[in-house]
């Protein structure tokens, strides 16, 4: 009884201080409003109207798969806007939501995705030269393998920042920067440089009956530019039979 | 001591110990002793300070030249003819033949002017050159880019030239101050002063990507984010926005026209429809009616007017009865001749007609205003001695950003400038080309320096 409250009043102001110490040490964390893993399409609609662009602006992008395969890009609507053979060239509002959907390609024989594109920002290239200048997506054989067995993989693509340049090319380093799960990527990007795309490649897939119109985008524009349309008779198609892949798919909606 | 002083005591004790650790900077607070003072005593009348608050000029009283002094009092012998005065308002005596010592008084002002003075020592993040206020134009900084976009979306250009955050040295031993992208010159001038020189910037398009990537497992788990009851301050965080270059036009309308007429500082406001105004010229009549009067002679009347008569005719006779001798005045002097003569040993020598410092002017450019990855740029120095006279030591450095990889023997100079170049690695992936002149630059020489460097 005696040391209680000898040691009461002692021990409290020490707790006391160190509870005020720790929270001013939160204090100085900044919150950090835009996430990856909001749903797909409200990070591109904000920062479109933070920013107030153009909104018919068409920005080129440029889909890349390991090899070779189709890719069709679709814009709320069940019917993609065309299909086009990769590298696929496109041009797409910023601001909105895109669907996709990636077939035919050697390294994943029988392999269906739907990756989702989420335009954030827009390049300011010279009069003329826009098409020069696309956005590059790259989805790798590692990014669609884990895609193709249940994982929800995110890229973040950012237009890398001067002061901070790599000496290599770091879109298409061996090793990725890579962020834990549950991490923030965007906020990530965000200081390595301008945050432009959100790859979200997953094994969500339509179905016929039960799958609303948002799956497919936000209506977007879609502009090809000179791109070829594969269904034009023109591009590659791979002509072996679809093969269901040993142990790959797992089919999860997301 | 009874428990409750020991209680007392320990108290105290514990308090103590839990302010002390408050105190520290972490716990954010902190105390700042005042240094102020409390009081502040000016020499500056309340009128001053409200003329100065409108603007107006503050009145100044003005001194007057030692010669304009009243004037004198003729003696009674005549001192000539009696001087008018110019000012009618003072009263004439006719007697004294001048006008009675009126005091004027002159309240004169002068507008406040500020004189341009160049500020002490160095611009900041300016090309290094010392102020002269009769030399020439400083070198500003500028960027070298197809579009003004450039500044306004800086992320997707690869920048080379002018001189970054801190101010670039290249004269000591070791060099300072030379950042990435910088290019910055260092001369000795005539008078031994070392001197630095800034390029301008050039910008180049050619955007670069890159990814982050996480990757997500769908599994039931328990995340512990942080322990129950602790407290979040968050704070809103800023974010990048790019805005497009929307210009906000704000029409402004003449609604009037405003003059200042007369000095004492009234203005006039006036209306567009009013701002004419006609001006002619107004007649001054006046009429001296106290000057003029009707008198009357007779034979005990004497008037004013032939009391100056008679006043006159007195002086005459006074002057006509003086005693004046015929002064004349002779000098004489002997004439002389002044006769010079140069010897045959004459020192003759050649006036430096040259006035102004060397100084140096270094302008970058570039043969392309975008590139891709892979594309290789020639990028030119062209250096300049604007002064008369010659510049020395002349060392151009050219730290290039780790976008750009230099070209091995793409180096080139000017044969009428031989000099040497160095490179050397710049420890962020990239090099820094060193230029060195092997001869002075004379006065107003110029020459190029060429290079290339290939696009990561």
């Amino acid at each position: 009884m005696s040391l209680l409250p000898r040691h009461f009043f002692c021990s409290l102001t020490l707790l006391t201080a160190g509870l005020l110490s720790v929270s001013t040490a939160e204090a100085q964390q900044m919150y950090y409003p835009f996430s990856d893993r909001v749903p797909p399409g409200y990070t591109a609609e904000m920062m479109a109207r933070v920013r107030q662009d153009d909104p018919y602006y068409l920005q080129p992008i440029r889909i890349e798969l390991p090899s070779e395969g189709t890719v069709a890009i679709y814009s709320a609507n069940p019917e993609p806007s065309a299909v086009l053979a990769a590298p696929a060239l496109a041009s797409v509002n910023p601001g909105h939501l895109y669907r996709l959907r990636v077939a035919d390609m050697p390294e994943l024989p029988g392999v269906e995705l739907f990756p989702s594109i989420e335009i954030l920002d827009r390049l300011h290239p010279p009069v003329g030269r826009t098409q020069n200048y696309p956005i590059p997506i790259v989805l790798t054989k590692d990014d669609l393998e884990a895609a193709a067995n249940g994982q929800l993989v995110t890229r973040v693509v950012y237009l890398e920042e001067p002061q901070l340049a790599a000496t290599q090319d770091p879109l298409r380093r061996d090793i990725p920067i890579s962020v834990p799960q549950g991490a923030n990527a965007l906020e990530e990007a965000e200081r390595l440089g301008r945050p432009m795309v959100i790859v979200r490649i997953g094994g969500r897939t339509p179905t016929a009956m039960h799958t609303p119109i948002s799956f497919f985008g936000t209506g977007g524009a879609v502009d090809l530019g000179k791109s070829v349309p594969v269904n034009a008779g023109v591009a590659r198609l791979s002509n072996r039979p679809r093969q269901q892949a040993a142990g790959v798919v797992q089919r999860t909606q997301n | 001591m009874t428990s409750h002083d020991k209680f007392l005591r320990r108290l105290l004790a514990c308090t103590f110990a839990g302010s002390s650790l408050l105190a520290f900077p972490g716990c954010g607070m902190t105390s700042r002793a005042r240094t102020e003072p409390d009081h502040v005593y000016s020499t500056t009348t309340p009128q001053m300070l409200e003329q100065q608050s409108r603007g107006e000029p503050v009145p100044v009283q003005a001194t007057y030249p030692e010669d304009s002094e009243a004037i004198p009092e003729a003696s009674e012998e005549g001192a000539g003819v009696a001087r008018i005065p110019s000012q009618p308002s003072a009263p004439i005596d006719p007697m004294r033949g001048h006008a009675s010592a009126g005091k004027v008084q002159l309240v004169s002002w002068q507008a406040e002017q500020v004189e341009q003075e160049c500020p002490p020592g160095f611009y900041p993040a300016e090309p290094r050159v010392e102020c002269d206020p009769n030399g020439p134009p400083i070198y500003r900084r500028e960027t070298v880019a197809w579009s003004s976009l450039a500044e306004m979306y800086p992320d997707e250009y690869v920048y080379d030239g002018g001189d970054g955050n801190y101010p670039a040295s290249v004269h000591t031993p070791q060099r300072s101050g030379v950042e990435t992208e910088d290019t910055v010159a260092g001369f000795t001038d005539h008078t031994g002063d070392q001197r630095t020189a800034v390029s301008n910037r050039v910008a180049v398009y050619a955007p670069r990507f890159g990814s982050v990537r996480t990757v997500t497992t769908l599994s039931a788990d328990t995340k512990v984010d942080k322990a129950v009851g602790a407290r979040d301050a968050l704070a809103v965080g800023n974010f990048k926005t790019g805005r497009a270059p929307h210009e906000n036009v704000h029409d402004t309308i003449l609604y009037g026209v405003e003059t200042r007429d007369r000095v004492d500082g009234m203005k006039v406001a006036m209306p567009p429809a009013a701002s004419q105004g006609n001006s002619a010229a107004n007649q001054n009549r006046k009429v001296d009616e106290g000057h003029e009067g009707r008198y009357y002679a007779g034979t005990n009347t004497f008037n004013r007017r032939d009391r100056l008569e008679i006043a006159e005719g007195v002086r005459n006779a006074i002057t006509w009865t003086r005693d004046q001798y015929p002064v004349i005045s002779a000098s004489t002097s002997t004439a002389s001749q002044v006769r010079a003569t140069f010897k045959a040993q004459q020192t003759v020598g050649v006036e430096d007609q040259r006035k102004t410092k060397g100084n140096l002017l270094i302008i970058k450019l570039a043969d392309r205003e975008e590139a891709q990855s892979g594309d290789v740029v020639k990028f030119t120095i062209r250096f300049q001695n604007t002064g008369d006279f010659d510049v020395y030591d002349v060392k151009i450095v050219d730290n290039l950003t780790s976008r750009l990889q230099y070209v091995e023997g793409s180096a080139t100079i000017d044969e009428a400038h031989p000099g040497a170049v160095a490179v050397e690695p710049n420890g962020e992936g990239s090099s820094v080309l060193t230029f060195t002149l092997d001869a002075p630059l004379k006065g107003h020489a110029s020459g190029t320096i060429t290079f290339e460097a290939q696009v990561r």
